[in-house]
């Protein structure tokens, strides 16, 4: 019966998005349109993230660099090619994706705290390339202007555009989280050492969560570059990367739409800002610094834990039984006082669907935290 | 003569990126924490530095007994304050650096402006010394002799002072010194503000030897992290020998491919990752 009712309320969701996408340029004034483009477009980068970040548990920031690809593709190619829109948008998803690969087999060399640096170093090291690629970027003078095709020319054709391919990428998204694959990498999030042990190619699998999220930083990347018509190297800066993270850990890490909902209120709040004054990074510093403090669980995160406490209490109610402490409950305890680390309320989730209630995933946080034998001798690692 | 040149540019690029690479190691090294911020504390360090040699007409060493101070106290607050709140969960730790990092270095920019700073220099360690057919800027010197007494120094400190054991101590096992009754808090607060100090001081000397721009605080963030990756995070060997081999590798690349030189120091990394993901001289993970 809830169940039922659950699927009916997701069910009128869904169909409420898309008749607000269809509705949109009818509603919303030019200025509005194109940041709910803006919106559809840091959403798309912030759900492929998220695949990375919320179902297997590695933490990137470095995913401008994979955008920027992208975008700088398409960019290359229409202004000093002139080639045609079709071949340009798949050619930069292409560039985008193949670039992922080289870039994973780099960064999942690490974990946790490492794969973060390695990730963010390698941010720069695009940023850097494009003043190294003169000719190909132009610098900080960028690239433009990226000319639509005719039946695109028009901001609201545009729009809708754009949201065709947000339906179409979360289809798929939904639909690469629900298969085996999806649950195999939330099983690496779940326990690394574990998935091993079953006899899964962890490696390989991280690669590939890589790549697949690569591939829709990049279909966002092909956007922006269409959108803006303009390719700079600012989306090569480590700010996209970070709004991108900012926007899945508001939304809710490791949830479908979470990160979406992040990129309406960060887009929002970033162009609301940018209309009274010029220091959108200092808000942007406090956001970070304030949503770690008080919100790390996310809005659907949060959510979805009330919803389904209160489901396991009602339905226990409607079985006749004493409300009992949940299983997950007991485990939770149990670890607080095994580990005596503070922090992840309950993130040790142990169905496999269940959304990650913490930024970062236990297994992610005690690759590091496993602390190395003492060294021999007077060590003489000063640290 | 030119791989003269190369070797001394390089020498001296990796003394400026070992002050920067220590504090972020020392402080990984303890608690843990991979403090993204510390970029930013360098720029804080070069722009204090800044207006300490421009009111004092060229007081170095006072700009970066100033720089230090300043840095290492913001340090020791951001810790105190702000990392206190999320103490033992690595991601948020991390992440809060990097909102700290965007406040700093936006707000060093309200303050002192997005044109290039140079820190006034001494007359002494201006003008250039003749060796045979080469000449060489003699603040390059000057920065190779303040990196090597700072290598020294923290060497000593950690090998030879009774802090420097229960630092050693509170790496290997931070409870147990705990346990010993000892204060590890305030431990962790003075390798926070040690930390934070010295990229204070490579923010002074990085500025006094090129500039300190907008920007400068993800450049110099990047070096960090990259001697870190090479080197092994934690370890103070690590960083000396990592900021060698990124200096050379980077002077090397300036010069020989001019294009690419960022593209250069990242060949170690790579390399690095490949072979030894824990670096030089890290531990397994």
């Amino acid at each position: 019966m809830t169940q039922l009712r659950s699927r009916l309320f997701s069910g009128a969701g869904i169909l409420a998005g898309i008749v607000f996408l269809i509705a949109a340029p009818y509603l919303v004034d030019k200025t509005y349109l194109s940041i709910l483009n803006e919106i559809i477009i840091y959403g798309l980068l912030a759900m492929g993230l998220n695949i990375l970040m919320g179902y297997t548990g590695l933490t990137s920031l470095g995913h401008a660099a994979i955008f920027g690809v992208a975008a700088y593709t398409c960019a290359y190619l229409t202004v000093d090619k002139h080639t045609s829109f079709v071949p340009t948008f798949l050619m930069g998803i292409f560039m985008a994706t193949a670039v992922s690969v080289v870039f994973a087999l780099v960064a999942t060399r690490a974990t946790g705290t490492y794969f973060l640096m390695i990730t963010l170093a390698v941010n720069s090291l695009a940023f850097g390339l494009t003043y190294s690629l003169y000719n190909y970027t132009n610098g900080d003078n960028g690239l433009g202007v990226v000319a639509r095709p005719d039946f695109l020319k028009q901001d609201y054709m545009y729009f809708w555009f754009s949201a065709l391919v947000l339906i179409v990428c979360i289809v798929l998204i939904w639909r690469i989280v629900h298969s085996p694959f999806g649950l195999v990498l939330m099983g690496i999030r779940e326990s690394e050492s574990r998935m091993r042990t079953l006899g899964y190619n962890v490696t390989l699998h991280k690669i590939l969560g890589f790549v697949v999220s690569g591939f829709f930083a990049g279909v966002a990347g092909c956007l922006y570059a269409y959108w803006q018509q303009f390719v700079s190297n600012d989306i090569v800066t480590n700010q996209p990367s970070i709004l991108a993270l900012l926007m899945v850990i508001i939304g809710g890490t490791g949830t479908l739409f979470g990160p979406l909902l992040g990129s309406v209120i960060i887009v929002y709040l970033k162009e609301t800002v940018s209309l009274y004054t010029d220091r959108w990074e200092t808000v942007l510093g406090v956001v970070l610094v304030l949503v770690i403090i008080f919100a790390r669980n996310g809005i659907l995160g949060t959510a979805a834990q009330y919803l389904r406490r209160r489901r396991r209490i009602s339905t226990e109610a409607a079985a006749g039984l004493q409300p009992v402490t949940p299983h997950s409950e007991i485990a939770k305890t149990n670890g607080y006082a095994a580990s005596g680390v503070p922090g992840w309320s309950g993130s040790a989730s142990l169905a496999p669907e269940g959304p990650t209630q913490g930024v970062v995933p236990p297994s992610a946080g005690q690759q590091i935290e496993v602390d190395p034998p003492p060294r021999e001798g007077s060590g003489t690692t000063a640290s | 003569m030119q791989i003269i040149q190369v070797l001394l540019d390089g020498v001296t690029l990796a003394g400026v990126y070992f002050l920067i690479a220590s504090g972020f190691t020392l402080i990984f090294g303890l608690m843990r924490i991979a403090n993204l911020a510390h970029g930013a504390l360098y720029l804080v360090g070069g722009y204090i530095g800044y207006s300490v040699a421009q009111r004092t007409s060229g007081n170095i060493f006072l700009a970066v007994i100033v720089a230090a101070l300043v840095v290492g106290i913001l340090g020791v607050v951001i810790e105190r304050v702000l990392l206190h709140l999320v103490r033992g969960d690595q991601l948020p730790e991390v992440l809060m650096t990097v909102g700290i990092a965007y406040i700093l270095a936006d707000q060093s920019l309200v303050i002192w402006g997005g044109t290039p700073k140079i820190v006034l220099t001494p007359s002494y360690m201006n003008g250039s010394v003749h060796l045979g057919a080469l000449t060489y800027p003699t603040i390059r010197f000057w920065v190779l002799g303040i990196a090597a007494v700072i290598a020294l120094g923290l060497w000593l400190f950690t090998e030879r002072t009774r802090i420097g054991a229960i630092i050693r101590a509170g790496v290997d096992d931070a409870e147990m010194v705990a346990g010993l009754g000892i204060n590890i808090r305030a431990v962790f607060s003075s390798v926070f503000f040690l930390g934070a100090a010295l990229a204070g001081v490579s923010g002074v000397i990085g500025a006094a030897l090129l500039s300190v721009n907008p920007g400068d605080d993800s450049i110099y963030l990047l070096y960090g992290l990259v001697v870190v990756i090479v080197g092994g995070l934690g370890s103070l060997q690590g960083a000396i020998i990592g900021s060698l081999l990124i200096g050379l590798t980077y002077a090397a690349g300036t010069t020989y491919f001019p294009q690419f030189a960022e593209f250069t120091i990242f060949g170690p990394m790579v390399l690095m990752l490949a072979l030894r993901p824990q670096g030089l001289f890290g531990r397994n993970q």
